[in-house]
């Protein structure tokens, strides 16, 4: 029989235990199946996501592997010399690391494709060939960590110390009492973060970066197996070649993990044609509305086109056009990075959750205040209480007749809270939507330029409407009771107003 | 000076190991065909070293080195010789959360023994003759000494080898295990090269055809027990009174004192006693320097 058959006979042997062995019978499960039980999964995930599950579920894979495998690593360093077998201690040492890689790897192979199992929909978004590889090395780090420092030390000390220092760091970060050693924790967090998120920016649909990732998790996990064989088998000194190795990938890692950071910085920005498999991200027109969205990220037009569809529909045709695109921007991506969203676009990020109403608001929102030409730049706040226009915006957002009242209120308080309304404020969009829509549609056709001047008040509107003055006895009050806020809360915040919107 | 090159024993030349500035084998020539050989010697009179050069688990710092015919200075030389011989070390530390099964599965693998079930088959095979197969599933932390013990000799008789080096294999065995474990060897013997390195004289008495005495270092006697025997005649003696400072000695139990006088001296008091046959054990204590030491 050669050596590379009982190196293969030794690996599985290696294998089998480590699956048998009461430790990994009892931590793997949970570390497998809390995900699933615990986790809440996104109505429409996204690969960046999926990328930050992947790397969480790789990282308690890594922790339960460190403490599996430290007990055969004590049986290969402490029990096993001195038996003159065929193998030697090295190569079973090495058998012993391709095992616990290859039983690591398969955990977190569980996971994604428990993941890929539920997720509801196809996974938006751009994912790398080499993003998943990536992770799946990062799971290596905890059996290769056990060996090496079990190497080292011939002792249980680094998982004693290990498992006492996990409870440990959760007791510590979940309690308030205690911050000494703050600063102490903080170090080592940003130390173990920078071992598992080497990379100041993590898009995995950019193939330099999952490559880059893949590339530097694949050098550590090289370092942490060349550490532990240049330990003599006797636990005495060191292999001069193997320690030469190990300091040559140090010193690669450091050299490399630098470089990164100076190339792609926390703020860089990366095209489309950047990303794995994508040249460009036309865009497509549904209703003389543009919509651009991110490379994977097609399916999600519908979405946008059911929030942002009402609200054009609504406005008079002539003035539609003032929504020129719902533009997804994406993190770090960037169609070009010499170019801008148009000036009347509706910005969209690279998340949408179908079950959670403020998605679709932000759209119905923007594209209102587009509509109405109320200012966009959230940065600066000011203060439409008062305008005409405030009202038809409020009405325009919610003009989607498909939603209940209460989410009509919702999606119109969320513009009148932006733009600073008072309590007459409210009680007028909440009473436009009592109206035939017909009527409020015909007034806006015929009155637009008016209703939508900044000089315009409230009274004219109501005027046009037959409505009586939102200030007096016979106009109904605000629907307090499906809105969001109460009428002391808006009263609050209008005793310090913003400066008048423009 | 010719290298035995045989396939199935030990050829050893000058064999030289040296821990630092001291010389634990201080050049040994010496050759081992079938049959028990027995290895004698006081602690640290590198039984245990010689052992570990012939089982390729040590170097030897000079000299030449044939184990079934291979240089174990060969990388694969070396492993072939792993694969042909079982050796049980003096102090084996076993893998305590091993099940006895799962240790010797886990030693038939490095052995290369076959598919799984071959190799499953003769883990059982071993567990029996070592009487350990009611206790497989039990942890090796579990085990007493003697079947500690017991499951080193099973790991070592694995897969048949040609050559066995057994250091102190009888250590913790009760008297029932310790004749069964003769039986075994003397079995085994029949077809391979035994070398048994034990401080139990009875062992080497009821096994051994050759007996090889080391004293610092060096092989100060090379033969059969008779021999052994023989060349301690007259040299036994048994007297009413203590003897004279100066040479072993020790009271029996019937009040009378055995004294060994060693070669080249006389008995101080050879008027008090007369001389008696030696045992193997009282040549074993002569042969070894026993006698001298106390001098």
């Amino acid at each position: 029989m050669s050596t590379g058959s009982t190196f293969g006979r030794l690996t599985l042997f290696n294998l089998r235990h480590l699956v048998t062995s009461p430790v990994f019978f009892l931590t793997m499960p949970p570390a497998l199946f809390a995900p699933a039980l615990t986790s809440q999964m996104l109505t429409l995930p996204t690969a960046s996501g999926f990328h930050r599950y992947c790397v969480y579920q790789a990282m308690c894979v890594a922790v339960v592997m460190f403490v599996v495998t430290s007990f055969p690593a004590i049986r290969e360093v402490r029990h096993s010399a001195g038996l003159a077998l065929p193998l030697s201690p090295r190569a079973r040492l090495l058998s012993l690391a391709l095992a616990a890689v290859a039983l690591a790897s398969v955990c977190t192979a569980i996971q994604i494709v428990g993941y890929l199992v539920r997720v509801p929909v196809p996974i938006a978004g751009v994912l790398s060939p080499y993003a998943v590889p990536g992770v799946i090395v990062t799971s290596w780090f905890g059996p290769l960590a056990a060996l090496t420092t079990v190497v080292w030390t011939r002792s249980f000390a680094p998982l004693i110390a290990f498992v006492l220092l996990i409870p440990a760091y959760l007791v510590y970060t979940s309690t308030t009492v205690g911050r000494r050693a703050d600063v102490i924790v903080n170090r080592v967090e940003t130390a173990a973060r920078s071992v598992v998120e080497p990379l100041p920016v993590t898009t995995p649909g950019v193939t330099a970066l999952a490559v880059l990732y893949l590339l530097l998790n694949a050098l550590l996990a090289a370092l942490l197996l060349s550490a532990a064989m240049a330990r003599r088998d006797d636990g005495r000194g060191v292999r001069p070649v193997t320690a030469a190795v190990s300091a040559l990938l140090a010193v690669v890692i450091a050299v490399t993990g630098v470089q990164a950071n100076r190339a792609f910085p926390f703020d860089a920005e990366f095209s489309v044609d950047q990303l794995h498999g994508t040249e460009s991200a036309p865009c497509r027109t549904r209703d003389g509305v543009a919509y651009c969205p991110l490379p994977g990220y097609e399916s999600w037009v519908e979405y946008w086109h059911a929030a942002l569809g009402p609200v054009v529909a609504a406005a008079p045709e002539r003035v539609r056009p003032r929504v020129l695109a719902v533009w997804q921007a994406g993190g770090h991506i960037r169609r070009s990075l010499h170019s801008d969203p148009p000036e009347y676009s509706v910005i969209v990020t690279e998340y949408w959750d179908t079950e959670m109403e403020f998605s679709r608001e932000g759209v119905s929102v923007d594209a209102a205040v587009l509509l109405v030409g109320l200012p966009r730049d959230r940065e600066e706040p000011c203060s439409a209480a008062g305008q005409a226009r405030l009202a038809v915006g409020a009405w325009l957002a919610s003009a989607d007749e498909g939603l209940s009242r209460r989410d009509r209120i919702s999606v119109a308080d969320s513009l009148l809270t932006r733009f600073d309304a008072d309590s007459d404020g409210f009680a007028l969009a909440h009473a436009l939507m009592d109206l035939p829509r017909e009527r409020v549609t015909a007034v806006l056709e015929e009155h637009w330029d008016t209703l939508t001047d900044p000089g315009t008040g409230p009274g004219e509107l109501t005027e046009l409407l037959d409505l009586p003055d939102p200030g007096s006895a016979e106009f109904p009050e605000a629907d307090w009771q499906r809105s969001v806020w109460s009428e002391e809360e808006v009263l609050s915040w209008t005793e310090f107003p913003f400066p008048d919107c423009g | 000076m010719t290298m035995d090159t045989t396939a199935t024993g030990v050829s050893v030349r000058g064999l030289v190991r040296s821990y630092g500035t001291r010389r634990a084998l201080a050049g040994i020539d010496l050759d081992l065909g079938p049959g028990v050989t027995g290895l004698l010697g006081r602690n640290g009179a590198g039984k245990t070293t010689l052992l570990r050069c012939l089982a390729t688990d040590l170097e030897a710092t000079g000299g030449e080195v044939r184990v079934l015919g291979r240089d174990p200075e060969q990388a694969a030389d070396r492993t072939e010789i792993r694969r042909r011989m079982g050796y049980l070390p003096q102090s084996p530390s076993f893998y305590p959360h091993f099940t006895v099964f799962g240790l010797l599965d886990y030693v038939a693998v490095l052995k290369e023994l076959g598919g799984r079930r071959e190799r499953h088959d003769e883990v059982r095979r071993a567990m029996r003759r070592v009487d350990l197969y009611d206790r497989r599933h039990s942890r090796v932390r579990r085990l007493s000494g003697g079947m500690r013990q017991r499951l080193g000799l099973a790991s070592a008789l694995l897969g048949d080898p040609e050559l066995l080096l057994l250091d102190e294999p009888t250590i913790g065995l009760d008297p029932e295990q310790r004749i069964r474990f003769r039986d075994l060897v003397s079995e085994l013997a029949a077809r391979s090269t035994v070398v048994l390195s034990t401080h139990q004289i009875e062992d080497v008495a009821a096994l051994c055809r050759r007996v090889l005495c080391l004293d610092a270092g060096r092989v100060v006697f090379d033969g059969t027990p008779d021999e052994l025997v023989s060349r301690a005649r007259g040299r036994v003696w048994e007297q009413g009174s203590r003897p004279a400072e100066g040479v072993t000695s020790w009271r029996l139990a019937d009040g009378r004192y055995r004294v060994l006088v060693p070669e080249g001296t006389e008995n101080p008091d050879s008027t008090a006693g007369v001389p008696v046959e030696p045992s193997l054990e009282d040549a074993y204590l002569l042969f070894t320097g026993a006698g001298r030491k106390t001098r």
